[in-house]
């Protein structure tokens, strides 16, 4: 993950069970049927990946599958949302368009869930994350489409609201029961939904 | 049947309009971190929408596939898109001029240097 390499990561053994199944599902999902040659294939496969490419392991985090659920439609919303107000971007501004970098706060202080709201801020077609100060707990987000002080609040609180739901759906359960609270201190205004193009007025 | 034939149309249609968007992004825009953002991201959407109407149509032993490919989409994208902008942006290569604020570029004049990753 960018600049993000984890203090609280690593740990158990070398090899993980879990990601074991997961290669040898995305072997049977590649070749689409289970032939004996396929089902026999697998296992070594995956085995190998493993022995040639050492990931840290560590154990299976929480999950909650509604919230996870819940999540995984904001995403797609915003994915949608995100892509017209770019497309927009494009045809209305071309060579006039503006952006900013803008800090935020990071809500969490577990890795996987770190990355992983860097990454969902990533996929949403006008933001990405350029910089992670993991000391700080700082994301630096580049944000495309914004013209004025007012859209930089909004994108901030954007990815604050983002990265609420992700500890919600998948931080240990200390984390995942404040950080709404937490995200209230760190509004630079009030909440936003990113149904609202930050060119709206409120 | 009809009703699928629309459906399918439809998000076949929308996302290569989308990709298409994207392609006209990459031409418009100034420089490195904004045509990235045309490059990488409204064709994440723009594939998901071919690969949903190809579903629609693709015999059931073929779908796996399409949501395998869907997925890593969805998981490379942005680590893609990290990577390339976090490397625009050391190495200088964007236009300032595009910039209405830039709160790394106040926190790197205020400590007097780049930025530089924490070890490990």
């Amino acid at each position: 993950m960018t600049g993000s390499t984890g203090s609280t990561g690593t740990g158990g053994g070398r090899f993980s069970l879990t990601l074991f199944c997961w290669l040898v599902i995305v072997w049977l999902l590649l070749w689409g049927g289970l032939r004996p040659v396929v089902l026999l294939s697998a296992p070594l496969v995956a085995l190998g990946v493993l022995l040639l490419f050492p990931m840290p392991t560590r154990r299976v985090p929480v999950l909650r599958p509604l919230r996870l659920l819940r999540l995984a439609g904001f995403v797609l919303l915003d994915l949608v949302v995100s892509a017209v107000r770019n497309s927009r971007e494009v045809v209305q501004y071309g060579r006039d368009v503006r952006a900013a970098v803008v800090a935020v706060p990071v809500l969490s202080d577990v890795d996987h869930v770190v990355a992983t709201a860097a990454n969902l801020v990533s996929l949403t077609p006008d933001k990405f994350v350029l910089h992670i100060d993991r000391r700080g707990g700082v994301y630096y987000v580049y944000c495309l489409g914004v013209r004025s002080d007012e859209q930089v609040a909004r994108a901030h609180d954007q990815v604050i609201d983002l990265q609420v739901r992700a500890v919600r759906a998948l931080a240990p359960s200390a984390e995942a029961r404040d950080a709404g609270r937490r995200a209230d201190r760190c509004h630079r205004r009030g909440p936003v939904s990113p149904e609202k193009s930050p060119e709206e007025e409120p | 049947m009809i009703v699928r034939d629309v459906v399918t149309a439809v998000l076949l249609l929308s996302g290569a309009g989308f990709s298409l968007l994207g392609a006209l992004g990459l031409l418009r825009f100034p420089d490195v971190p904004t045509r990235l953002q045309a490059a990488t991201k409204p064709q994440t959407l723009g594939l998901l929408l071919v690969l949903a109407g190809a579903a629609l149509r693709a015999d059931a032993e073929h779908i796996p596939a399409l949501v395998l490919a869907g997925l890593f989409q969805v998981i490379t994208a942005p680590v893609l898109a990290q990577l390339f902008g976090r490397a625009a942006y050391r190495t200088g290569d964007y236009l300032p001029s595009v910039l209405v604020a830039d709160e790394l570029a106040e926190r790197l004049r205020d400590e007097g240097g780049r930025p530089t990753d924490p070890p490990g």
